[in-house]
């Protein structure tokens, strides 16, 4: 359904006109963001913690000397430890792999959230999802210049479980990551194909309107993310936050949810990732739309 | 309260009755004078003409029939029968006894181009008791500048004082800051749920095939229910009674043509269609896929009119319109409205007149998405009304006429049906429970003048809405968390509202060219659109109220001074309006509205605050006409799970709005007109702070609505000029030919349709603020024709 929206709004911003708009507005709001993942893969997870800014600045205001716990299934903590090189970003001390089924909750202490002079605590907590089964993926090419589209889609082959499942995919191009923003990563839930194998659903975009081309013998890989039905909504919701910008197709904008309290924003993202890669053919050229 | 205020309006009808008895035993050295008024082309019955008698320096004024009745002792008299843009009739009448007469009045083809806001006589902006009601005939629509050269009716009605487009371009509009959902649209009486073509640019209604409109601003008619805000009556033409006429006209973007004329003496017809074209030009383009590329509109309206005999007439009229935007071979989307309505009239005696009307309507949207076969779907949804009324007004005497009926409507909505294209999708069919409602009516009413200088209109109308099986209806928590659900077998009436909502004004004249007046009126809502957008789309499906969605109530008064100048050709009134709004429906941030089988839990309701002063001056001279609108007003919600539970703007809240709009006539060939709108920016949203996610900045939002956008202004020309006839052509003799020139945003001003902070391309961690606007200076040409 929002593909609709999109292409309609898609038609209507074609025939607009833009300029830039002398704006830029007095940061009136002063939050802390926490970034943290917590994966099936075996590595070193990491936890970054930021503040908010004004919307025209590029730095990133790193927050130091926070604590940062990983309880899982409420008995064993890991301590992260700051980063020496990079102060904000707190990291595990040793590599670990998440568990399927495993409940993992996030602490963070030592930051006074609120600026009311006293350090706070805030929390998230998740549980990890199974992994999913993936067969395999495919590369298909289309071309809809009519509403600027045009590039290579990855398709995804793979068995969705009865049980409700939301899932992220990102990909890489010869190991280095394409989906490497937010709104790059492809993601949906299995409402309309609950319990079905996939045949070939399309998935990340390699857009050729922005340069990701791809050639024949590049090494495609896709990562099929299966995650929790919070993590899909600040997914969903991020990506909803630029489409609302449309007075025709959406609603006033509004913030994202955050699932740590204590009015901390930013996510704790769990999931279980399987991977798949595939070779680009020759014919991967060949012509698929119209 | 209300069953006193039954009570009394029932004492008082009584009581009516009676006096009228006791008239009719006198009646004898005072005969009747009674009779219809109708166009003489059409045969149209002119609603609101004036018969003046002028021995008495008094008159009566046509009722919805076009009737009238009244007595006068026995005597010879001069009676002048006039209406806005026809000739007055003179006639001579040596009154002996009752006396029913048929007034056929000519349309003064002279003067019709010098009607703005037409009154249905000359003061009667004096004398009507609705108050914020707006008619505009359909000469003065076409002499407004317009955009791409497509004269539209409610982009005119746009400029009114207390209306607002919805967004730049939208045919939407709000009226006192409410949404565009709360307009009931009729359309030769059948509603109309998305009266757009375009997505949403142009409306619905082909300007060939409309003869008036009215706009109530909130004192809605008795009569009608169901939304909260206005009411928008758009009448459709009867065709011409005295010969067969073709018209059209050629634009920019569409071109349409009128085919119009008698059956029989009795019987006229009018067929008009109209489409656009601008993707027929595509194959021009030498890129290949814009090619096949389509966009466009068509639609075509039909009518029907037999005069049975001097006491009944039958009409049957039907709109279809269908948009189709396909971008290519892997989208196709059909959307459109259906209706057809029959109106029954019957005259029994002199003064009484009923209405028996039967409409269905439909609006439906089909959409195929077919990337490749494997991600190919269908998604349909679809809404249908099948609706009766009966309506009913019987003039008892010369200072009572009653109006009483009944309507009820079936609501019968499709939400949606999701299923794959082909065998290989990977997708499952999905599809919406569908919904059906019922919405019931009953009214009454009385305008009474109570004095010379006073009258009063006072009236009730009782609403009955109920949902009927089969129909799963989800519980939610207080957290609006899905708990459990109640299966409804079919037929069920398993969910009543009902409300009562009184209707009343009253008029009070001081002299011959000022009256004050004051309203109140109760209207209530079961429908609601479920779009959080601001300007709504092809795709916006209505939802009813039910066990979990309370229906929305609005309490409106307003009160008024009206003055004319230089008789009656100058209009000056201050209108001042508060309206409440009770369970005003709004969304949860980030709602989900399509494919929701659990909607109801995306709804937050609250309140709604409006209140506002409308001036208006208005020119009816020879040469110049129009107005000139100013409206001060405020709109705030207070929904407690919005915006921290504090109030906000709501999303039309335009503290300041203008309208200029004038015509001149130069000559008969020649004339001149032009808009100026200003507004109060847009109510905005803005991206105050953000903060970095990985590669990415997400944004923190201000309060809801908490900034606005720069205000929005803008002037547009036209000229309209009629070509010369060639009289030596005599095959040509009869076309009439028109040019018409607009300019849009004469000054070139881009007013923002959206402000958003974007990624600079060479540097994405560098943000900064955009706008985007639609419509820069936009010049038009069109051509119009009558044969």
């Amino acid at each position: 359904m929002k593909k609709i929206l999109y292409i309609a709004a898609a038609i209507i911003v074609m025939g607009a006109c833009k300029e830039r708009f002398d704006l830029d507005p007095e940061q009136s709001v002063w939050i802390v963001a926490v970034d943290a993942v917590v994966t099936n893969e075996y590595m070193v997870h990491k936890a970054i913690i930021t503040s908010s800014k004004r919307v025209t600045n590029t730095h990133i205001p790193y927050i130091s000397g926070a604590t940062v716990q990983l309880v899982e299934n409420n008995t064993d903590t890991i301590t992260y430890i700051e980063s020496d090189s990079v102060k904000g970003i707190y990291l595990s001390p040793f590599a670990f792999s998440g568990k399927p089924g495993s409940t993992y909750e996030i602490i963070v202490s030592g930051i006074d959230f609120n600026s009311d002079g006293v350090n706070d605590i805030s929390k998230a907590k998740e549980t990890m999802p199974g992994l999913i089964t993936l067969d395999s993926i495919g590369l298909e090419r289309i071309i809809y210049p009519q509403i600027q589209i045009s590039g290579w889609f990855v398709n995804c082959y793979a068995w969705d479980s009865p049980s409700e499942n939301y899932y992220l995919f990102r990909a890489w191009k010869n190991s280095t990551l394409v989906s490497d923003t937010l709104y790059e990563v492809f993601f949906t839930d299995d409402m309309l194909f609950n319990g079905r194998y996939t045949n070939g659903i399309q998935t990340v975009f390699f857009d050729e309107y922005k340069k990701e081309y791809i050639n024949p013998g590049d090494t495609i890989t896709l990562g099929v993310y299966n995650t929790t039905k919070s993590v899909f909504n600040f997914y969903s919701q991020a990506y909803e936050s630029v489409i609302r910008s449309n007075p025709m197709f959406g609603g006033p904008p509004a913030n994202i949810e955050s699932n740590f309290s204590n009015g901390v924003k930013g996510f704790f993202e769990v999931y279980t990732i399987a991977k798949s890669t595939t070779i680009a053919p020759d014919d991967v050229w060949e012509y698929r739309g119209k | 309260m209300y069953k006193k205020y039954l009570f009394l309006l029932f004492i008082n009808v009584g009581l009516l009755i009676m006096a009228n008895g006791t008239e009719e035993t006198t009646g004898a050295s005072n005969p009747e004078v009674s009779g219809k008024v109708f166009d003489s082309a059409s045969g149209e019955p002119l609603v609101g003409a004036t018969i003046y008698v002028v021995e008495k320096k008094r008159g009566a004024a046509t009722n919805l029939n076009g009737e009238f009745s009244f007595k006068l002792p026995v005597g010879k008299y001069k009676l002048q029968v006039s209406f806005i843009g026809y000739s007055t009739k003179s006639i001579e009448l040596n009154l002996q006894n009752d006396i029913s007469l048929d007034i056929a009045l000519v349309l003064d083809t002279e003067t019709i181009d010098d009607v703005i806001v037409s009154a249905e006589r000359n003061d009667i902006n004096l004398t009507r008791t609705e108050m914020g009601v707006e008619r505009m005939e359909m000469e003065q629509i076409k002499s407004i500048p317009t955009l791409m050269g497509e004269t539209d009716v409610i982009k005119s009605i746009q400029l009114l004082p207390g209306v607002q487009a919805t967004s730049e371009g939208s045919s939407g509009f709000s009226v006192r800051g409410g949404n565009f959902d709360q307009n009931l649209i009729l359309f030769d009486q059948a509603s109309v749920y998305n009266a757009s073509h375009l997505l949403g640019f142009f409306s619905i209604f082909n300007n060939d095939a409309v003869e008036n409109l009215e706009l109530y601003k909130g004192d809605i008619p008795v009569m009608y229910g169901g939304r909260l805000s206005s009411l928008l009556d758009i009448k459709m033409k009867n065709g011409d009674s005295e010969k067969l006429h073709l018209t059209g006209g050629i634009g920019l973007i569409s071109s349409r043509a009128t085919f119009e004329g008698p059956l029989s003496e009795n019987t006229t017809f009018l067929v008009s269609g109209r489409r656009s074209y601008f993707d027929l030009f595509f194959p021009l383009i030498p890129d290949e896929e814009i090619k096949d590329a389509k966009l466009n509109f068509w639609d075509v309206n039909g009518k029907l009119f037999h005069r049975i005999n001097n006491k009944n007439t039958i009409t049957f009229s039907g709109y279809i319109g269908r948009d189709v935007m396909e971008p290519g071979e892997f989208m196709v989307s059909k959307y459109g409205n259906k209706t057809a309505t029959i109106n029954y009239t019957h005259t029994a005696g002199d003064n009484f007149g009923t209405k028996l009307i039967a409409y269905v309507t439909e609006y439906d949207n089909t959409t195929t998405m077919e990337f490749t076969e494997e991600s190919g779907f269908d998604w349909k949804s679809k809404m249908r009304d099948l609706c009766f009324r009966f309506d009913n007004t019987w003039t008892i005497n010369n200072w009572n006429t009653l109006k009483f009926g009944i309507s009820t409507t079936h609501h019968m909505f499709y939400p949606g049906v999701f299923k794959p294209t082909n065998s290989m999708s990977i997708y499952n069919k999905l599809e919406l429970q569908h919904k059906q409602s019922l919405e019931s009516g009953i009214y009454l009413s009385n305008e009474q003048t109570v004095t010379d200088k006073l009258t009063l209109r006072y009236g009730l109308r009782y609403s009955v809405f109920n949902n009927i099986g089969p129909e799963t209806v989800y519980n939610f928590d207080e957290h609006h968390n899905n708990t459990d659900s109640i299966r409804y077998n079919s037929f069920n009436l398993f969910n009543t509202y009902t409300g009562w909502e009184p209707r009343v004004g009253a008029v009070y004249r001081i002299g011959h060219f000022s009256s004050v007046k004051a309203s109140y009126a109760r209207t209530v809502q079961y429908l609601h659109m479920a779009s959080n957008s601001t300007g709504g789309t092809p795709y916006d499906i209505w939802i009813t109220s039910n066990p979990n969605i309370k229906p929305q109530y609005c309490d409106q008064v307003s009160a008024g001074f009206f003055r004319n100048f230089l008789g009656n050709t100058i209009e000056a009134s201050v209108e001042l309006y508060y309206k409440n709004v009770q369970n005003s429906v709004d969304f949860k941030d980030f709602a989900l509205l399509y494919f929701n089988e659990k909607m109801d839990g995306e709804l937050r309701v609250g309140e709604t605050k409006a209140y506002g002063a409308e001036f208006m001056v208005r020119l009816n001279m020879e040469k110049l006409n129009g107005w000139v609108s100013y409206t001060r007003s405020k709109t705030e919600r207070i929904i407690p799970e919005i915006n921290n539970g504090d109030p906000y703007r709501a999303g039309y809240d335009k503290p300041n709005d203008i309208s200029i709009v004038l015509n001149y006539k130069l000559n008969k060939r020649i004339a001149f007109s032009l808009n100026w709108v200003y507004a109060t920016g847009n109510p905005m949203t803005l991206e105050v702070a953000n903060y970095w996610h990985g590669n990415e900045q997400i944004p923190i939002y201000s309060k809801r609505n908490a900034y606005r956008m720069p205000d929005y202004h803008r002037l547009d020309v036209a000229m309209t000029m009629q070509a010369k006839k060639n009289g030596n052509r005599t095959k040509l003799k009869r076309l009439e030919g028109e040019w018409n020139f607009s300019i849009y945003n004469l000054y070139n001003r881009h007013n923002a349709w959206t402000i958003n902070f974007v990624k600079d391309e060479i540097n994405p961690s560098q943000k900064y603020a955009e706008k985007i606007y639609l419509f820069p200076f936009m010049p038009s040409i069109s051509y119009n024709f009558r044969f």
